[in-house]
């Protein structure tokens, strides 16, 4: 279990940080100029455009690692998935805001916590429904060939 | 289920012999005799060794076994008659059990496809298993594969 979890937290970190890297891309294109586009806060943070963007890739990369490495909620036999989704969402949504902070995506205010929050708990509402029909099919399908092999 | 008696068991090497003779010599042809020599035979195994709640070691059929359970450092036999207790692994049982009747459902436990009712998976995600004698176990969502590969071998 922890040498998977360890192994997601890897893959989750690699994918961090294209991801990360990926939105970066985009938001400078959308913004028009020829500079890579950086928060004020992280630029003030950082001091310069490359440790910006060391720093972003970095944390990209932390935060994929948290989130691949819950993963492993699910492998846990005995948890419902009910709770490895929910388990999966509170880390998922905690986790985000000390790095939103720090990189200056968001402020943390009331707004922007019930948003990001909201949004997050609509996205693993539909991925736990979807899970939960797909086992439902598969099993009636075990229910199906029960009563065949009966 | 059968009261067993002490078994004794030697061996003599025969260069003449092709295969393999086994001989049971007993005070009478009883019915462990029977069971011994029907195990024999059919090398799958139709028989558990196992105590029942007096600490009695008795042999347990195995079309009667319902399921068998990790529980601290031994297993519970739950069968058609009662409950009985192992000092093996379920890794072990495995192996010694009828493969196309017994399946794995999750890390603790092991049942009869045989005396299963009915699957089901609830509200919350959980996969419930119905025994035809009204108990209730829960299995892991990630044996629902292997499951399902097992009941297509027996279609």
């Amino acid at each position: 279990m922890l040498a998977n979890t360890l192994k997601n937290a890897g893959i989750g970190f690699v994918l961090g940080m294209l991801i990360g890297n990926f939105i970066t891309i985009v938001t400078s294109l959308a913004n028009g100029n020829q500079q890579i586009f950086f928060t004020d806060v992280l630029l003030q943070r950082t001091g310069s455009p490359g440790m910006a963007l060391l720093v972003l890739t970095v944390c990209s990369g932390l935060y994929g690692a948290l989130c691949w490495a819950g993963i492993s909620f699910y492998r846990i036999e005995t948890w419902s998935l009910l709770k490895a989704a929910l388990s999966h969402f509170a880390l998922v949504s905690l986790g985000f805001w000390p790095f939103a902070v720090y990189l200056g995506w968001f402020e943390l205010n009331l707004e922007s916590v019930i948003v990001v929050t909201g949004i997050d708990a609509v996205i693993y509402a539909i991925i736990f429904l979807c899970m939960s029909a797909r086992y439902q099919r598969e099993v009636k399908q075990l229910n199906d060939m029960l009563g065949g092999a009966a | 289920m059968i009261r067993t008696k002490r078994v004794y068991v030697t061996f003599s090497s025969d260069l003449g012999l092709a295969g393999i003779n086994v001989q049971f010599s007993a005070s009478a042809r009883d019915e462990q005799v029977e069971a011994l020599m029907k195990r024999i035979e059919d090398p799958l195994g139709q028989s558990l060794a196992v105590l029942d709640e007096a600490g009695s070691l008795v042999s347990l059929d195995e079309e009667s076994i319902v399921s068998l359970c990790a529980d601290n450092k031994r297993l519970r036999v739950t069968a058609d008659d009662g409950t009985y207790w192992a000092q093996s692994t379920l890794q072990a049982m495995e192996r010694q059990l009828n493969p196309s009747k017994f399946l794995r459902i999750s890390r603790f436990e092991i049942v009869n496809l045989d005396k299963v009712r009915r699957f089901d998976f609830s509200v919350v995600g959980e996969l419930r298993i119905e025994m035809k004698n009204g108990m209730e176990t829960w299995g892991s969502r990630r044996y629902i594969p292997a499951i399902r590969k097992r009941l297509k071998e027996r279609m």
